[in-house]
């Protein structure tokens, strides 16, 4: 068993329960992987961004890593200090399409990065990606969790992240 | 570290008065406190605010059936349902009873990072929950935390609360308030003393 690390892009949804007055939940899709990164040994922590969206970072065996892979966004790159440039111009594009899907503007994306993205570390780009969330709440009457267009700051850093998944 | 740190607000042997009811209802029933209605009941302690360091926690002399659910919480910004915001450690019963913590958001809630823990608990036990700066602990009679979550959203002194879902399941001993650091509940000479609080 060969551990790895990796970080992912990776959509909320809401929890189903069999008892219908059970209030609803929301959860991180990860939650769903986690038995197979517990048998591995590894662990994983995220935190919410826009879009209804988190980013995560995982430890576990490269064989779940691929799993993962298969249903989640991956960012090609495992270390935060690593920077953009290594990265084909195909791989930065999608890093930018990605973030932009979570809400972010165009004109906020490149007045945070002008010029060249390979100019960047990861750290620049996911702290970007998790400078804020939306909010949201429950309609009893349409049974729905709605994400309203109201912001508040996230939970945690990517420094405290990445620390927390060593 | 030991927990609880706190002493018992509530043993249900009169009423509900220090309680308000933010869903449903709940009423004391045989020296134990019983949900009034077959769905949700979420009640909170009506004061005092606790913490922003904080513990809540309550005896389950009878578990309710499998779908049921329970919640413990802390940190309440209020005790409107459709306002409060906080932190909550939320257990539901199944073949294997399934635990998370959890951040509410306007009385909605999602779970964070760290679970879901699969693990039975035996009627007549503890569970609590407890916050420290931003470090989110679940326990089952105490000793070493059944899970644990980071979340930095909510700094503030709240109320604590919880869901005794449906009518089946009892609760006894409620406790909880502020984290004292030590571990150890004063006694009531050492708050005479001013010792320890």
């Amino acid at each position: 068993m060969v551990l790895a690390l990796g970080w992912y892009i990776v959509p909320y949804a809401r929890k189903i329960f069999s008892n219908p007055a059970h209030p609803p939940v929301r959860y991180c899709l990860m939650e769903d992987y986690m038995p197979l990164i517990r048998a591995d040994g590894g662990s994983w922590n995220g935190v919410e961004v826009m879009g209804n969206r988190a980013i995560v970072k995982v430890k576990a065996d490269t064989v779940t890593l691929g799993v993962l892979d298969g249903m989640f966004t991956r960012i090609p790159l495992d270390d935060i200090t690593a920077s953009l440039n290594s990265l084909t111009n195909s791989q930065r594009t999608m890093i930018r399409s990605k973030i932009l899907d979570m809400g972010y503007s165009l004109a906020e994306f490149n007045s945070r990065f002008p010029g060249n993205l390979g100019s960047y570390t990861l750290r620049d780009v996911l702290t970007f990606a998790a400078s804020r969330r939306q909010m949201h709440h429950y309609d009893l009457a349409t049974d729905t969790i709605v994400i309203d267009s109201d912001t508040r700051p996230c939970s945690k850093t990517i420094g405290v992240l990445d620390g927390e998944v060593l | 570290m030991a927990f609880p740190t706190t002493g018992v607000l509530d043993n249900f042997s009169t009423d509900m008065s220090a309680w308000t009811v933010l869903v449903g209802g709940a009423s004391v029933s045989s020296g134990r406190c019983v949900g009034d209605v077959g769905g949700q009941n979420r009640i909170a302690r009506t004061t005092p605010t606790y913490g922003p360091d904080s513990e809540a926690y309550v005896g389950v002399p009878v578990k309710g059936s499998n779908g049921d659910w329970f919640n413990l919480f802390v940190r309440m910004t209020t005790l409107v349902n459709s306002t409060f915001d906080g932190y909550c450690l939320a257990i539901d019963y199944g073949t294997t009873d399934s635990w998370n913590i959890q951040e509410m958001l306007n009385g909605d809630f999602t779970n964070l990072p760290g679970g879901p823990v699969a693990l039975d608990f035996t009627a007549g036990d503890q569970i609590g929950i407890e916050i420290i700066g931003s470090a989110i602990k679940g326990y089952r009679n105490g000793g070493t935390a059944v899970i644990s979550a980071s979340d930095g959203t909510y700094a503030s002194a709240g109320y604590i609360g919880g869901d005794i879902a449906l009518s089946t399941q009892r609760w006894d001993d409620f406790g909880g308030g502020t984290y004292t650091a030590g571990g150890a509940t004063p006694t009531p000479m050492q708050m005479m003393m001013g010792i320890g609080t």
